[in-house]
């Protein structure tokens, strides 16, 4: 017996070559699966969960699915404290996607919004969520209108279980913060809170659960397919950037179990001979040559005390000084800092202030003030990044050294 | 031995509250320090002197810093 002719073609993206998005957020040449196009491909969402929801959750664990939004936290773990919470509250779709160089969710809202729909229904249901809020960047206006063509095609075929509201998140980066994403749900203001226990950041109230659109379709996809034929892959946004701080062109590609950052580079059509900034602006400076073999992948990732954030490879060309880099990204976060907390207000432009005037000691005294000392992650995580670009930087130096003498 | 009722078992800063008044550093010294620009940073996450701890906690205008106790441990429900 042969498997049917489109299991092969059951993946997140539609297409096994990259996705192109232009400046504006949008898919080129691509066209959204359909409702009909949905079933014909997945089958109908009730027919594979047929299965109680516990099944699902357990399949979740099995797979080893974690939050494609940066977190990789594990899914099945994160929905424990919601279920303890007892029926009721929220599933937040995620798709305020506030990293320039990521556009993967972007995509998949764009080509298979049913897959994100069924995995937040899927969700709702494991957790007993009565409600489903699709919180969207005010500027995704493509995104969006797809989107809500597929929640209206749904209503149409009566195919909802849960209701679905539209919410337009301010642009930024903080507004894609899980803290933040709640305040913004709730009407109250879009910045991230102060939360005292992260197994439960929704508080005392309803349960609002925050998951990723990539996660979302996983979800989806795993709900349709069971553990056996799951795509085990990870959606990575190939991001060029023309000068310190920019992004230009950015390529959507899925990456299989194994795939490295050889592979990556080469399918994006990048240099294989690269800066790659490995997470985004919060992530690791690499050398492409060193770390060729990376493997692209959460779990294997996290061996190497590496993320992949939210799916992020940002290629910068190696003529350029990574010091530059660093001091334009940490303006750039400064910027996008929701000015909350003292360390990330004046430390992150004193950092990129010191890095612009080569003043690395000076750096480096300020990453240890600023560490650990945000109210989220974003300080953090620039820091974390400065960190890599100066050691990163120095290794390169003693190499050139090493060829002189 | 008993944990005393007077043990702090974790100091925290919810530095989203925080405007950097600096009572704090007045009035907990010995576990407290304050950064180039006024900010809080926690020399001790167990508190050198629990007693002087909770008298900044409780002066702090924003309730910005949190003493977490020995006899609250936190719980974390794992299912998986």
């Amino acid at each position: 017996m042969t498997a049917p002719q489109n299991l092969a073609s059951r993946r997140l993206l539609i297409t096994a070559q990259p996705i192109c998005v232009t400046d504006d957020g949008c898919v080129q040449d691509e066209k959204m699966l359909s409702y009909v196009d949905h079933q014909h491909l997945w089958g109908t969402r009730a027919s594979r969960l047929g299965r109680p929801g516990h099944d699902l959750w357990h399949d979740t664990a099995q797979v080893g699915l974690t939050g494609r939004g940066g977190g990789h936290f594990s899914m099945a773990k994160k929905w424990s404290p919601a279920v303890a919470a007892g029926p009721g509250g929220t599933v937040v779709i995620n798709a305020a996607e506030g990293e320039p160089g990521s556009a993967k969710d972007s995509v998949v809202c764009q080509t298979q919004p049913h897959l994100v729909l069924n995995g937040a229904l899927n969700a709702a249901e494991i957790i007993g969520a009565t409600e489903i809020v699709l919180w969207i960047d005010e500027r995704a206006d493509r995104a969006t209108e797809l989107m809500s063509y597929a929640i209206n095609e749904r209503r149409r075929e009566n195919a909802l279980t849960r209701s679905i509201r539209i919410m337009r998140a301010p642009s930024g980066y903080a507004s894609g913060e899980s803290s933040a994403v709640i305040a913004g749900v709730r009407g109250d203001a879009v910045a991230p809170t102060y939360v005292a226990d992260r197994a439960q950041p929704w508080g005392d109230g309803r349960p609002v659960l925050v998951h990723n659109v990539e996660s979302l379709a996983r979800l989806g996809a795993l709900g349709h397919t069971g553990p056996a034929e799951y795509p085990n892959t990870s959606l990575v946004t190939v991001s060029m950037s023309p000068s310190p701080g920019i992004i230009g062109q950015r390529r959507v590609l899925e990456v299989a179990e194994g795939d490295s950052l050889a592979d990556v580079l080469l399918r994006a059509g990048a240099d294989s001979s690269t800066w790659v900034l490995l997470g985004g602006y919060a992530g690791t400076w690499l050398d492409s040559e060193d770390s060729a073999a990376l493997p692209i992948e959460p779990h294997q990732l996290k061996a190497h005390n590496l993320s992949m954030g939210a799916g992020i490879v940002m290629v910068v060309p190696r003529t350029r000084s990574l010091i530059d880099e660093a001091a334009a990204i940490t303006a750039l976060m400064a910027a996008e800092s929701a000015g909350q907390c003292g360390p990330c207000v004046f430390g992150l432009p004193a950092l990129a202030n010191a890095l612009t005037r080569n003043g690395f000691a000076e750096a480096l005294d300020l990453t240890d003030v600023i560490l650990g000392r945000g109210g989220c992650g974003l300080p953090d995580g620039v820091v974390r990044m400065v960190e890599s670009a100066l050691a990163l930087h120095s290794k390169s130096l003693s190499r050139r050294v090493d060829c002189l003498i | 031995m008993k944990p005393n009722s007077d043990d702090v078992d974790r100091l925290e800063i919810n530095m989203i509250a925080c405007e950097g008044v600096g009572l704090c550093v007045h009035l907990a010294p010995s576990d407290i320090v304050l950064d180039h620009w006024g900010y809080p940073i926690i020399l001790n996450e167990r508190a050198a002197s629990p007693k002087q701890v909770k008298r900044a906690a409780a002066a702090c205008p924003h309730r910005a810093l949190i003493v977490h106790r020995v006899d609250q441990p936190a719980s974390t429900p794992d299912h998986s």
